[in-house]
This record gives structure tokens, sequence and C-alpha cells, in this order.
């Protein structure tokens, strides 16, 4: 069992369509179930009326994190193929604060006030409108919020990484601290409202404490990540002076635009690149002839075979600066590992099944073996993990 | 209110089940839930039908518009289309749906009130979701789950600044 399905869209578009929409089906209903469709219940909270929003949350947050950590531990998951959300601390906690202001104000966040909509609430449809205007702010003076979103960028920093504690023991923290919290909202809203049965209440704490000591259990003792199902991209995009086939697949499906092709061969050789730029390699070692070369994308450098002249232009292009690199063997091993490759790992599948006409791009789907990419390039970028997606 | 609130799921169940439908959409997509990221792409794509030209000025425009250029095919697309669909189903099966529209507020205030504060919000929400790379439920819920360190700073964030504002605007409650 390798999660998720569609790590280099092992499932088609339609079939990450259809559930996309269903995911999205079970997301609406569970928030209206939940109360989240009307903006006095969502408010409530932050007036101590009424705690929904937060138990929905934390037990939401608590069973997805008990079902991942479950089956991380086991195995089963590649977390490099996950979108797991980057932490930009300066960007998140201003960009919370004000989303706390709006929500406050709003009385739906962004979610939430599609179900408020469609349960015929005029002020949500103006809650739309609102957030649909203020993404345009944003968008509009993309260059003056910029440098506010990116700001104290971290990576991929889990609480564990941070904390120095194990996953397992952060899972049984976090059902702990919901625990307290659902004892605590309970314990303010006594008053008012009837209890949980006692029934009830033992055997949903007892399952959430079960499940984190199921998760620290496997976390302990199980195999961990699942390897990635071909070569790994990921080490190979690391070499700074060659990379191989598999890894450029992986870029070419992922539609990455921070890499520049430069095929040495003579034009008509040149064909399985139709997008590389066909240039002889005297012309590329005078820098000073190439004004329009592009110093912030890696040169992709191409030849026949590892015999060309690839790997030395590529040396001579990293001494004046740039970010030069040669394909491993050659166009002779793009045909061999992935276009006629038996199968070639999950890139070059992909890449197959694009080139044979059933496109399985889709944005954001699809995880990152990235080269270095200093600007956004005009036509296509990936953004896995940079939106609320 | 109290008579309303009784038709609700408990909130623990309605979260466990939501957890559940987080943990399918972080295993078969890898991705997990969100919101604004489908209001960003709608809200281009609207634009983009009218000004193509204005879109194609914007710094980040190619980020939004990524993988099938400018087609609706998108997941982020669809779970918002799949949001209105489950929820629409959920509020109509209770017999939740005002079928005239109502605008929920306070006795004391008025309509206008609430709907400028309701855009106001929302105005705010949505370059708050562009800043902090999502919303509560990009954010908090999924990298909550996730175990992001950002995404739980994000959280107390929220609760932070609602808590903190909500003395201002509580006027359109009573």
């Amino acid at each position: 069992m390798n999660f998720p399905l569609n790590a280099f869209h092992a499932i088609g578009l339609d079939a990450t369509l259809l559930i996309s929409l269903l995911i999205g089906v079970g997301f609406g209903f569970m928030l209206e179930r939940g109360g989240f469709g009307s903006s006095k219940v969502l408010s409530g909270i932050f007036y101590a009326r009424d705690w929904r929003v937060l138990k929905v949350m934390f037990t939401a947050i608590v069973t997805a994190m008990i079902g991942l950590y479950a089956a991380q531990g086991m195995g089963w998951v590649m977390m490099d193929q996950i979108a797991f959300r980057p932490t930009y601390l300066g960007g998140q906690v201003v960009g919370g604060l004000l989303l706390g202001i709006g929500f406050v104000t709003a009385g739906y966040c962004p979610g939430t006030s599609m179900v408020g909509l469609v349960s015929g609430k005029i002020d949500a449809a103006f809650v739309m409108l609102g957030i649909l205007l203020g993404i345009g702010v944003f968008e509009e003076f993309f260059t003056t919020f910029v440098g506010l979103r990116d700001w104290g960028e971290m990576g991929r920093v889990s609480l564990s990484d941070w904390m120095g504690i194990p996953t397992g023991i952060v899972v049984l923290m976090v059902v702990a601290m919901a625990l307290g919290a659902f004892a605590l909202v309970g314990w303010l809203e006594r008053q008012r409202q009837a209890n949980l049965r006692p029934l009830r209440r033992w055997a949903g704490s007892g399952s959430a404490v079960a499940g984190a000591v199921l998760v620290a259990a496997v976390q302990f003792a199980g195999p961990g990540d699942a390897r990635p199902m071909g070569p790994d991209p990921a080490d190979a995009s690391l070499s700074s002076t060659a990379i191989t086939p598999q890894t450029l697949a992986a870029w070419m499906v992922e539609g990455d635009n921070g890499y520049l092709m430069i095929d040495l061969r003579s034009a008509v050789d040149a064909v399985e690149f139709p997008q590389a730029w066909v240039m002889a390699a005297v012309q590329l070692t005078d820098l000073r002839q190439r004004p329009d070369l592009p110093t912030d994308r890696v040169l992709l450098l191409v030849d026949a075979s590892d015999d060309g002249s690839a790997r030395e232009v590529a040396d001579v292009l990293r001494d004046s600066g740039m970010d030069a690199r040669a394909l491993a063997g050659g166009a002779k091993a793009w045909h061999r590992d992935i276009l006629e490759a038996e199968d070639g790992g999950p890139a070059a599948r992909a890449l197959r099944m694009m080139s044979s006409g059933k496109s399985p791009l889709l944005d954001g789907s699809a995880p990152p073996p990235v080269p270095k990419v200093k600007t956004p390039p005009p036509t296509r970028a990936k953004k896995k993990g940079g939106d609320c997606s | 209110m109290q008579q309303r609130a009784q038709t609700y799921w408990s909130p623990y169940l309605a979260g466990f089940g939501l957890g559940l439908v987080l943990l399918a959409s972080i295993l078969l997509l890898g991705n997990g839930l969100g919101a604004s990221g489908g209001f960003a792409k709608v809200g281009l794509l609207a634009v983009n039908s009218v000004a193509p030209d204005h879109v194609q000025g914007l710094a980040n425009a190619p980020s939004i518009m990524a993988g099938e250029s400018f087609f609706m095919k998108d997941e982020l697309v669809f779970v918002l289309i799949g949001v209105a669909i489950g929820g629409f189903f959920s509020a109509f099966s209770s017999g939740r749906v005002a079928r005239r529209g109502v605008v929920e507020r306070g006795p004391t205030t008025s309509r206008r009130r609430r709907l400028f504060m309701a855009i106001a919000g929302g105005l705010m929400m949505g370059l708050a979701a562009r800043i902090a790379r999502g919303c509560t439920s990009g954010q908090a819920l999924t990298g909550g789950a996730m175990l992001s360190l950002g995404s739980w700073a994000f959280m107390f964030a929220v609760f932070a600044g609602g808590f903190g504002f909500a003395w201002f605007v509580r006027k359109q409650w009573q």
C-alpha cells in the first residue's frame, strides 16, 4: 500500500477530480452538520457562547492526525509526496491574526461561507464577495505583500522537528491537549448546556487516547516512510554536476520551468526535446556572446551520450558562476531509461502517459522534486502547499 | 437557538466525520482540504474572462493559474463545488435552508450594518489567507493534522486575533 494515491499521477486527472468533488461533498456535509452554516454558531466561540468550533476542529485534527501518522508509521505513506504545509512563521502568525480579526467580524471563515451561502444566508454571500476582493487586493499588490507572506521561512518543519521530540510523543501530547481543552470548555459551559453523557465522553476520550498510543507504538516499532517507487529523484537532483533522466522526467511532469535545456547536438538530431535551445558548444563557452543566457535557472546540457561534451561545457559554465548541469548519459540514456523503458519509475510512467495524449497534469497535485526556481516562470509553475489548497 | 442546536450533530461526531474526510483527502490526494485556494482560482478565472491582459500582468497569476492553464478542471475548484453540494444536502435534509434568504444578526443590528461587517471581514480574510498561505481549512485543519509548526502557529494566531478583536464587533450579535 502506498499513499498518497496520486503520487506522480498514479491515478488520472478525471479520477483526481472526482475524488476532489466527493471529498468536497463530505467536507461541506460535515461542516453543516457541525453547525457551521450559521455565523451565530461560528462566532459564538469568540464570545465564549458556543464552543462548537473548537470541539469540531480539535476532534477533526486529532482524528486525521492519528490516521495519518498511524499509516505513516506502518510504512504506507510517502511523506515526501504529501503537501506538508511548510512553515513561514512570520507570514503565518500575521496572516493568522488578520484572519482571526476577519473571522470574528464576518462571522464565517472562507470554507464555511460556502456552507452558509447554500443554507440561504445572505450575509455569507457578502463574506464570499469580501474574500474575493481581499484576494484581489493581495494579487494586485503582490509585490507589496510577498515579503510579509514569505517572512520567517523555515521549510518543512513539524512540531516534532521543532521540539526535538519523536512524532509518537507529539501525537500523544496533541491528544492530551485536545482532551484538556474539551474538559475546560465543558466546565465553562456547564451551566448552559447538558454535558455529554458520561459513557459517550469516556468512549470518545478513550478511543482518542488508544489511537494516540497506537500511533506512538507504530511510530517506534514500524518501518516509517514508504520508499518512493522508482529511483529517488530528490537525491539525484541534488547533484550539482549532472542530473539523471528520472529527475528530468520528474521536472517535466511537474511542468517546472526552473531549468533551461540546451541541446549540443545538431538541430537535425535534437528531436526529443523540442523545448531545448539548440546551440553548439563553442557558442556557449564564450559567455560574453550570450548575454541572454538566463542566470537564474538551471542550465541543462544535453548531448548524444556521455561521450559528448556536455559535461565539459557544464564545468566551464559552472566556473563562470552559472548553475549548469549535464543530463547523465545524454539523449541515449533518455531513450533507454525513460521513453523506451519498461517502467523507469513513476515520473517516467507519467511522462509517457502525457506524451501519449492522456494529460495527467494537474497543478498542485504532484510532489516537487524541484530545481531552484528563483523567478516565477511566465507560464506554468507549481504551487503545492503555497496556498490554502 | 436551543431548539435549532438540537438538530445539529454532536460537535464531536461532526468533528470525527470531518477528520475522516480530511484523512481521506491527505491519503488519496496528498493535499488535504482547502477553501481559499479555490476562491483565488475562481476569482482569477472570473477576472481573466473579462480582462485577460490584466491577469497576465499580475506577478503571482502564473502560480494560481498553474497546471491546465485557465481551465476550471482544478482540484481546489472541485472541492469547493463539492462543499456547496454537501453543505446544501446536509442543510436541506435537516430543514435548515432559509428559502428566501436570511441575514443572521443580533436583534439591535441593522441588516446593512451586518452586511457591511460581512464584506469587510471577508476582505480581511481574503487578504489574510493569501499572506498565511491558507485559511482555517488549508492551514489550521490540514496543517494542524500534519503537525506542521507554522500551521499550529497560524491556528493559535487565529484564535488570538478573533478573541482579541471580538469586543470591537460584539454589537452585531447583540
